[in-house]
Order: structure tokens, then C-alpha cells, then sequence
């Protein structure tokens, strides 16, 4: 499979790996925000979300942008902006 | 809608004419509950004189229905074939003649080797499952099923406790599971727990979302067909989740062993001399 080069559909690529954690991972998600401790319950899917990210983007692409992490928040954490917590 | 007076017994208690006793039993607590004298749902739905018919007839259904003569003379004025329940409330679920419940799903035996060495394809399932499962020593009724795990590498597999999956009480088909603490989980262990909970893969499937294949290539190890670990991961997890199992660990456990099937193969040391 040829690595993507267009930002556009890497962008979407890392929506897309973002959006299927979100999916399969509801209850730690919310956890995770509620006990600030986000980044480390979601460890290893997001591990394994940039992982592929990062096997289907060209090593350039992937150097010079943020997409994968910029994903994270606007596709799960902003998501979850009812969910109280004090991290907001 | 019939009236109440037209119904028919099993109408009454909402149950399928082949219905268990026990589900009956259940069936009549239910309605009694919901619809006796002192409850507040019906208060305002219906007059006294139509809920003291209702619980007339509720009582009538815990009478015949429970009976099995009386039941069988019923079932008959109503043109159905005498019913044979599934089970009561004091017997084997399973009531098959000669088949004992255990019949249907074997105990799986304890391998010592479950991960296979750096490089080294997993053998195909249908190499190490034999196409008929041996049969299972006689067990008394109702006791769990001794379903055991793989033993991950390093551990005994003897020296861990099994523990019980507390199965509720539903189909007919559900049982207890005993999986042994610190397995390895393999696809054959988890299409047992499927099996053992009377499921198929297209009730999983539909029940998960995770589409048919993806059931069935976790269920045969076959790691090469499987997706990316971030999407397996959330697919394991729903299994799990279906099949009343600790998602993490057994996400944890099967993505161990794929990961391990995919590393490349270890250099040999070298040779000293």
C-alpha cells in the first residue's frame, strides 16, 4: 500500500484511527477525564492508533505535522466536554 | 387487543406455549408483581373489577401451567402438542434423554506451549483442534464446566486457581465456565465461553457490530488476517464485554500472543568455543 503524502487525507486517516478508539472505548475515556488520567488509561490505544498512523504516513508527513495528536483532542477529547472534570 | 377473557394462559403470563416451568414461575412472579392487588401500575389503568379478573386468571395460569398434567390437558383444548419443557425449576436445564448438557460443550485441555516462539507462524487451528472434540467424562449435573485456559508461558498451569464465571440463569444452554487465573486467551477459549454461553457467531456478531469474519479469524488464531491492534483491540474488548469476560485482560492476553507470532524470528546465540 503506497504511504500517504496528501496532508488532507492523513488528516483524515487520523480522524478516522481516532474516531474508532473513541467508539471502542467509551466507559475509559470518560474515566480518564473524570480522574484526569486520560492520556495514561488510553495509553495503549492511542500507542496503537499512532502506530498504524504512523505505518500508513510518509515518514516526511508524519515528521513535519501533528495530525494524529491534533485527532486525539478534537475527535475525543472534545467529545467529551460534558463529561465534568477539572482538567477544563 | 384480545380480552382478557379471550386470552389464553400463556398470553396471560406473556410466554411462548413451550415455555419451562421455570420460566412460568418466573413468568407468574412477574405478572403477580406487576399486576396483583397492590400494585400502583395498573392503579390507574384498570378498574378493581378488572384487575381482580386479571389476577384470577394469573392464578389460574400459576395452577394449570405449573401442573404438569393439568398443563398437558390444557395444552390439548388449545390443539397444541403436549409440551415438553426445556426444564424445571427443579431439574436439569437440559432435559435431552441420553445427552447429558456436558456433552455439548467438551472441556478443553491445558497446553503448556500456547505462544509460539519469535517467527514461527501459529499452526493453523485446524491442525491443533481436532475435528470432533473428544467426549467429556461423566460430570453431575449442574456442576461448573471445566473450562481451562492455556497456561501462559512461565506459569504452572496446576498452581493457578480456576475461577467460576458466574453465569446467570437464562437459556437453557448456559453454563457455568471455570477458566483457569492467568490463562493465556486463545480463539479456541473464547469460541468455548461463546459456545458455553449459547451463542452463535451470528448472534455475537450482530450483538457487537463486529462484523462475521473478523469473529471468526479471532476464534481461529489466524493473526495474519486480523486487523491493526488498535481496532483488534476494541473488537476483543466487545467480545468480551458480550461474553461477560474482563475486556482488558483479555485484549492484554490475545494481543500478546499476536504480537508475538509477529516478531521476527530470534537470532540464534552464538556458538562459544
Amino acid at each position: 500500500m503506497p504511504l500517504i503524502e496528501a496532508p488532507e487525507q492523513a488528516l483524515r486517516l487520523a480522524r478516522a484511527i481516532c474516531s474508532d478508539v473513541s467508539l471502542y472505548n467509551e466507559e475509559k475515556i470518560v474515566k480518564g477525564i473524570e480522574q484526569d488520567n486520560f492520556f495514561d488509561a488510553l495509553k495503549e490505544e492511542l500507542e496503537e492508533g499512532r502506530e498504524l498512523y504512523r505505518s500508513r504516513v510518509s515518514p516526511d508527513l508524519y515528521a513535519r505535522t501533528n495530525f494524529y495528536e491534533r485527532a486525539i483532542v478534537d475527535v475525543i477529547l472534545k467529545a467529551k466536554g460534558h463529561v465534568k472534570s477539572k482538567i477544563w | 387487543m384480545k380480552r382478557l377473557a379471550e386470552q389464553t394462559l400463556y398470553e396471560i403470563l406473556e410466554v411462548p406455549p413451550g415455555a419451562a416451568f421455570a420460566e412460568i414461575e418466573r413468568a407468574c412472579e412477574r405478572a403477580v408483581a406487576l399486576y396483583g392487588p397492590a400494585s400502583i401500575v395498573t392503579y390507574t389503568l384498570m378498574s378493581t373489577e378488572e384487575a381482580s379478573q386479571l389476577s384470577a386468571r394469573i392464578e389460574e395460569a400459576r395452577r394449570t401451567l405449573l401442573d404438569e398434567a393439568a398443563r398437558a390437558r390444557y395444552d390439548e383444548t388449545l390443539g397444541l402438542a403436549p409440551a415438553r419443557p426445556a426444564g424445571r425449576a427443579d431439574g436439569p436445564a437440559i432435559a435431552e434423554p441420553g445427552a447429558s448438557p456436558e456433552a455439548a460443550i467438551p472441556p478443553v485441555e491445558i497446553s503448556p506451549a500456547p505462544v509460539p516462539p519469535p517467527g514461527v507462524p501459529a499452526p493453523p487451528p485446524a491442525a491443533s483442534a481436532p475435528a470432533s472434540p473428544p467426549a467429556p467424562e461423566a460430570a453431575p449435573a449442574g456442576a461448573p464446566l471445566p473450562l481451562t485456559a492455556v497456561a501462559p508461558p512461565g506459569t504452572s498451569p496446576s498452581a493457578p486457581s480456576p475461577i467460576p464465571l458466574k453465569v446467570e440463569a437464562g437459556p437453557a444452554v448456559e453454563r457455568d465456565v471455570v477458566v483457569a487465573e492467568n490463562a493465556a486467551w486463545t480463539g479456541e477459549v473464547l469460541r468455548r465461553v461463546r459456545e458455553a454461553r449459547g451463542l452463535s457467531i451470528q448472534q455475537i456478531a450482530e450483538r457487537t457490530r463486529v462484523v462475521r469474519h473478523h469473529i471468526e479469524n479471532i476464534e481461529a488464531d489466524r493473526f495474519g488476517l486480523l486487523p491493526p491492534p488498535v481496532y483488534l483491540r476494541g473488537i476483543l474488548q466487545a467480545l468480551a464485554r458480550e461474553l461477560r469476560l474482563d475486556g482488558q485482560k483479555v485484549a492484554r492476553s490475545y494481543l500478546e500472543r499476536v504480537q508475538a507470532s509477529s516478531l521476527p524470528p530470534a537470532q540464534p546465540p552464538p556458538r562459544s568455543r
